[in-house]
C-alpha cells in the first residue's frame, strides 16, 4: 500500500467521518443529512476519477456500492430502512479502510450486508419504488422554489460541460476523462431530479448515465449515433430545465411541464443493446482499467476556480456605493477649504484615499466581469449542426475565451454572434468541392477571436471563404433601391449594405440564412450595445467581421454639454465630431429646415434647446457648437451653447416615472453631485425624423 | 416570545395609524408614516424635459436618481415659492411595475408625527366632478382642523404622470 498516496488517504478518513456523523442524524423516510452524504460520497469518487490509478481494487468496487445505496435513496427521496442499515456498515467499511491503510494491512473487501449485497442486479431488493412515473412535471413552488432554483443554475454548468465535452470527444472519442466528466454531469442530474421527484429528466438522465457507463467501460464506442444521442439527450434536458426555470420566474400556478421522451430514450436502449444487458461491475477489472486511463486533471478542470454566487442586485448596488465614494471623494479632494491647509501629512492621506478609492473602483467594475468563453463554446455547436446540414467541412478556431466582458453584454452579444457564425458557415465558406477547385484546403476554417483594444474589446470572425461579391451586393442593392445605379460608393460602404433592413444576396431561401432578417438585426443588437461592427473582405480570400464594443454597459464615457441653464451629457462614442460651423456652411430650407453642410455633406440640424423645450439666448448657430452624431448610417447636426468637458459617468436608471420620455438614455451623477441627463443620439436621430414625417 | 410578537403587532398598529402631517400652501395634508423615509432639505433639482410641470425633475439621494414631484403644482395651487422651511419629503411608493420605488415630494412645510385613530377618520367627501378624490383615503379630524389623508402610491402612480404628460403635449 505504499504507492497509496498519504493525500487520498486522509480524505477517506476525513470523509468516513463526516458520513458517519451524518448518518448519525439519519431517519428513515426523512431526508435530513441525504445531500451532504451525496456530497461526500461525491467527493470521494471524485478522489478516484482524480488521483493516481493506485487506489486498490477493493475500495473501488465499495466505492460502487455505496454509491447504488445513496442512489437508492435519493431516487425515493428520504432514507429507506434497508439502504440506510447498509448504509451505515458500508460507512464502518470505509473507516476500517483508514484503519487498514495505517497498519499496512489488506484493505477489507466490502462485502455488503445481508440480501442487499447482491445488490440491484438480482432484484432481491426490498423495493422501494420511486412514485409512480408519470411522463409529466408538476413543479412544488411553494415548498422546493429554492431547491429548484439551485438545481437549475447547477443543470445549466452541467448542460454547458456535457456539450463542450461531446466536442472533445467528436475529436478525441476516447478521451476518458471527459467521458466521466460527462458521466457525472448525467449522473447529478439523476441524483438531483429524483430528490426533487421530477421523474421524466430522472428517467432520461438514467438511461443517458447508462449509457455513458457503458461508453466508460468501452463496452461502446463513440460514434456519430451516440454523439447526436448525446446532444439531444442534452438538448431534451435542457428544455426541462428551460421550462423549470420560466415557471420559476413567472408567479403563475405551475403548470405541468411535459415534453416527448420515450422515442428518444428507446433510441438510448437501442445503442445500448449492442453490448447486451446492463451489468454492473462489482469487483471487476473493468473498472478500474478505466480509471488506470483518467488522466491525473480530470475532474479538476470543472472547480478551477473557488467562487461565490452572489445575486446581481447586490453587486449593482456596491457598485453603485462605489461610484457615489468616488464622487464624494473627488468633492474633498477640491475642497478649497481643506487645500488652503498647507499640511503635507493631509496630502499624504488624500494621495492615499484617493489612490485606494481608485482600486475600489476598478475593483468592484471588475466583479460584474466575466469570461466570454461560454458563449464563444456555444458557437463549436452552431459551427458544427450548420456545417452537418450543408454538407460543409468547417473547424472552428477559437482563441481569446479568456476576455472578460461585462455580464450583461456577454448575455446580449450570444445572439447576434449565433447569426453570423451561422451565416459564415452557410455563406462564407464553400462546399469543399468547390473549395478543392480553387486551391484551398478542404475544410473551411472560421476564427474567432476576443482581445483588448484600446479601451474597447474587439471580437472578430474571420473566414476563410469566399468573400462578399460586391457586384451582388450592388445589383441587389439597387433593384432593391437601395442606391442609385449612378452611386460611387466607398467599397466599404457598398459592403455595409448587407446590415440593411431585408438584404440578402443569398441565392435561395435555407432555414438556416438568406431571409435577409439576421445582419440587420445584428447591427441592430451591437448598436444597443453601444457597439460598432466593421467588415473587411477579399473575393476569393474571406470575410473578417469585427466588432468593439465597451468594456462596460454601466459607465459611459460622456461629453457634457450646456443649453441654458441646463447640462447634458452626450455618449462620446455616438459623436462623429464637434464644431463651431461658419455662417456659410447653414443652410435653411422654407425657412424652418436647418441644415449645416459639413465636407460637401448635407446633415439636418437639431436645436437641443427646441427637442428639450428649454430655453436659451444662443440661437444662432454660428455662436453655438454643433454636433455631428450618427445613427444607424443616419446622421444629425445637434446645436448645443458651450461644452463644458469629457468625463466618464456611471449610467444610471431614471426609473420608471421617465420611461416615456425616450429621449434620455438615463442620468449620472456630476462632479459636483448634481444630476445630469444623458441623452439618447439615437432616439435622437429618431426622433428627428419622426418630427419630419408629422411634419410632413 | 409571545411577549416580543405582541409587542410588534401593538407597534406595527401604532405605525399603521401615525401620519406625517404637512402643509401645502394654508392646507394641511397626511400620509402614512410608514410610507416616509426621509425629509430633506430643499436642493438643486435637475429639470427633466417634456415632463408636466409638477414633475420638477430628479435629485441626487446618496447615489440614488429619484423624481422628484411638486405636490403644490400636482394640486394646482397658487403659491408655490420656495422657502426656508419647504422641503422634500422622500417617501417609498408602491408604483405598479416597481414596487418600492423611492419619490421626493416638495411641499411647503413638514409639522409633525401625530397618530389619528380609525374612528378620527372620515370618508372622503363627493366633490363632484370637480375634483379627482381617487388619491384620498379620508379625512382627518385632528385638534380641531381637517387634514386629507393621501394614497400616496395613487397620487404618484405612473399612470397619472403619463396621462398627464400626454394631455400637457
Amino acid at each position: 500500500m505504499d504507492n497509496f498516496s498519504v493525500d487520498a488517504s486522509q480524505l477517506i478518513s476525513r470523509n468516513s467521518e463526516k458520513l458517519a456523523m451524518e448518518l448519525v442524524f439519519a431517519e428513515v423516510g426523512s431526508d435530513n443529512g441525504l445531500l451532504p452524504i451525496n456530497s461526500l460520497l461525491a467527493e470521494l469518487e471524485d478522489l478516484v476519477s482524480a488521483g493516481p490509478s493506485t487506489l486498490p481494487a477493493g475500495f473501488l468496487a465499495g466505492l460502487t456500492s455505496g454509491r447504488q445505496l445513496v442512489d437508492e435513496c435519493l431516487e425515493a427521496g428520504t432514507f429507506q430502512p434497508n439502504s440506510l442499515a447498509a448504509l451505515r456498515a458500508w460507512v464502518q467499511w470505509l473507516q476500517s479502510i483508514h484503519d487498514a491503510i495505517t497498519t499496512e494491512a489488506t484493505i477489507p473487501l466490502w462485502i455488503g450486508v445481508g440480501p442487499l449485497s447482491c445488490s440491484v442486479g438480482d432484484g432481491s431488493l426490498p423495493s422501494t419504488p420511486p412514485s409512480e412515473p408519470g411522463e409529466s412535471i408538476l413543479l412544488n413552488l411553494a415548498n422546493d422554489a429554492d431547491l429548484l432554483k439551485e438545481f437549475v443554475s447547477e443543470s445549466m454548468e452541467h448542460l454547458q460541460n456535457i456539450e463542450a465535452g461531446v466536442l472533445i470527444l467528436e475529436l478525441n472519442p476516447k478521451d476518458s476523462s471527459t467521458l466521466a466528466s460527462i458521466f457525472r454531469a448525467f449522473h447529478t442530474f439523476k441524483g438531483g431530479s429524483g430528490f426533487l421527484n421530477l421523474a421524466p429528466i430522472n428517467q432520461l438522465a438514467h438511461e443517458l448515465e447508462s449509457l455513458l457507463d457503458l461508453l466508460r467501460q468501452e463496452k461502446l464506442q463513440v460514434n456519430v449515433e451516440i454523439i447526436s444521442l448525446i446532444l439531444d439527450g442534452g438538448d431534451m434536458l435542457k428544455r426541462f430545465i428551460t421550462a423549470i426555470d420560466r415557471q420559476l420566474c413567472s408567479n403563475n400556478a405551475p403548470e405541468p411541464i411535459q415534453f416527448e421522451t420515450s422515442s428518444l430514450k428507446a433510441r438510448i436502449r437501442n445503442s445500448m443493446a449492442g453490448p447486451g444487458e446492463e451489468e454492473f461491475i462489482f469487483q471487476g477489472d473493468g473498472s478500474e482499467r478505466v480509471n488506470q486511463q483518467v488522466k491525473s486533471n480530470s475532474g479538476k478542470a470543472l472547480h478551477q476556480y473557488a467562487s461565490v454566487k452572489v445575486p446581481i442586485e447586490k453587486l449593482d448596488s456596491l457598485v453603485d456605493l462605489v461610484g457615489e465614494m468616488v464622487i464624494a471623494q473627488s468633492l474633498v479632494a477640491q475642497d478649497q477649504q481643506l487645500k488652503s491647509i498647507a499640511s503635507s501629512q493631509l496630502t499624504r492621506n488624500l494621495t492615499q484615499l484617493s489612490r485606494i478609492t481608485k482600486e475600489l473602483q476598478k475593483t468592484a467594475m471588475s466583479l460584474r466581469m466575466v469570461p466570454v468563453r461560454a458563449v464563444f463554446q456555444k458557437m463549436n455547436r452552431v459551427v458544427r449542426d450548420v456545417a452537418a446540414k450543408t454538407g460543409k467541412e468547417v473547424e472552428l478556431i477559437l482563441s481569446g475565451e479568456e476576455t472578460e466582458l461585462d455580464r450583461t453584454i456577454v448575455e446580449e452579444i450570444s445572439d447576434p454572434l449565433i447569426h453570423m457564425i451561422r451565416n459564415s458557415v452557410d455563406h462564407g465558406i464553400e462546399l469543399p468541392n468547390a473549395r478543392v477547385a480553387t486551391g484551398k484546403n478542404k475544410k473551411g476554417v472560421i476564427h474567432l477571436k476576443a482581445f483588448h483594444r484600446g479601451g474597447n474589446i474587439i471580437i472578430q470572425i474571420l473566414d476563410d471563404g469566399a468573400g462578399l461579391c460586391k457586384k451582388r451586393i450592388e445589383e441587389k442593392a439597387i433593384t432593391s433601391g437601395l442606391i442609385k445605379p449612378d452611386h460611387n460608393l466607398p467599397d466599404k460602404e457598398i459592403y455595409s449594405l448587407i446590415f440593411a433592413p431585408g438584404f440578402s444576396t443569398a441565392e435561395r431561401v435555407t432555414d438556416l440564412s438568406g431571409r435577409g432578417v439576421g445582419m440587420d438585426v445584428v447591427r441592430r443588437n451591437i448598436d444597443k450595445m453601444r457597439g460598432k461592427i466593421e467588415i473587411s473582405t477579399l473575393e476569393g480570400k474571406g470575410t473578417t467581421f469585427t466588432i468593439s464594443l465597451p468594456l462596460t454597459l454601466a459607465i459611459i464615457d460622456g461629453l457634457i454639454v450646456q443649453v441654458g441653464h441646463h447640462r447634458y451629457i452626450i455618449p462620446t462614442l455616438s459623436i462623429r465630431e464637434s464644431f463651431r460651423p461658419e455662417p456659410d456652411q447653414i443652410f435653411t430650407l422654407q425657412e424652418k429646415g436647418e441644415m449645416i453642410s459639413v465636407r460637401d455633406q448635407i446633415i439636418p440640424l437639431l436645436r437641443l434647446s427646441d427637442c428639450f423645450g428649454v430655453t436659451t439666448s444662443i440661437t444662432n448657430p454660428a455662436e453655438a457648437i454643433v454636433l455631428v452624431v450618427e445613427s444607424s448610417n443616419e446622421r444629425r447636426c445637434i446645436m448645443v451653447d458651450r461644452l463644458l468637458g469629457k468625463q466618464e459617468v456611471v449610467i444610471k436608471s431614471l426609473g420608471e416615472t421617465f420611461q416615456s420620455n425616450d429621449a434620455l438614455a438615463g442620468a449620472a451623477i456630476l462632479g459636483d453631485g448634481l444630476v445630469g441627463l444623458i441623452v439618447d443620439a439615437d432616439a435622437l436621430v429618431h426622433l428627428n425624423k419622426r418630427q419630419y414625417a408629422h411634419a410632413a | 416570545m409571545t411577549n416580543v410578537m405582541e409587542g410588534q403587532a401593538r407597534s406595527n398598529r401604532s405605525g399603521m395609524d401615525k401620519y406625517l402631517t404637512f402643509k401645502l400652501g394654508r392646507e394641511a395634508y397626511a400620509v402614512g408614516v410608514l410610507k416616509i423615509r426621509e425629509i430633506i432639505r430643499m436642493l438643486d433639482i435637475t429639470e427633466v424635459p417634456q415632463m408636466p410641470a409638477y414633475v420638477k425633475g430628479v435629485i441626487n439621494l446618496r447615489g440614488k436618481v429619484i423624481p422628484v414631484v411638486d405636490l403644490r403644482l400636482k394640486f394646482n395651487l397658487t403659491d408655490v415659492r420656495t422657502t426656508e422651511r419647504t422641503c422634500i419629503v422622500v417617501v417609498q411608493a408602491d408604483l405598479k411595475r416597481n414596487s418600492g420605488s423611492h419619490l421626493g415630494l416638495i411641499v411647503d412645510a413638514v409639522e409633525e408625527v401625530i397618530s389619528i385613530p380609525p374612528c378620527d377618520v372620515a370618508p372622503t367627501p363627493d366633490f363632484g366632478s370637480a375634483i379627482s378624490t381617487d388619491y384620498i383615503l379620508g379625512m382627518a379630524k385632528v385638534k380641531g382642523t381637517v387634514k386629507t389623508i393621501l394614497d400616496i402610491d395613487k397620487v404618484v402612480s405612473t399612470e397619472g404622470l403619463i396621462a398627464s404628460a400626454e394631455i400637457d403635449s
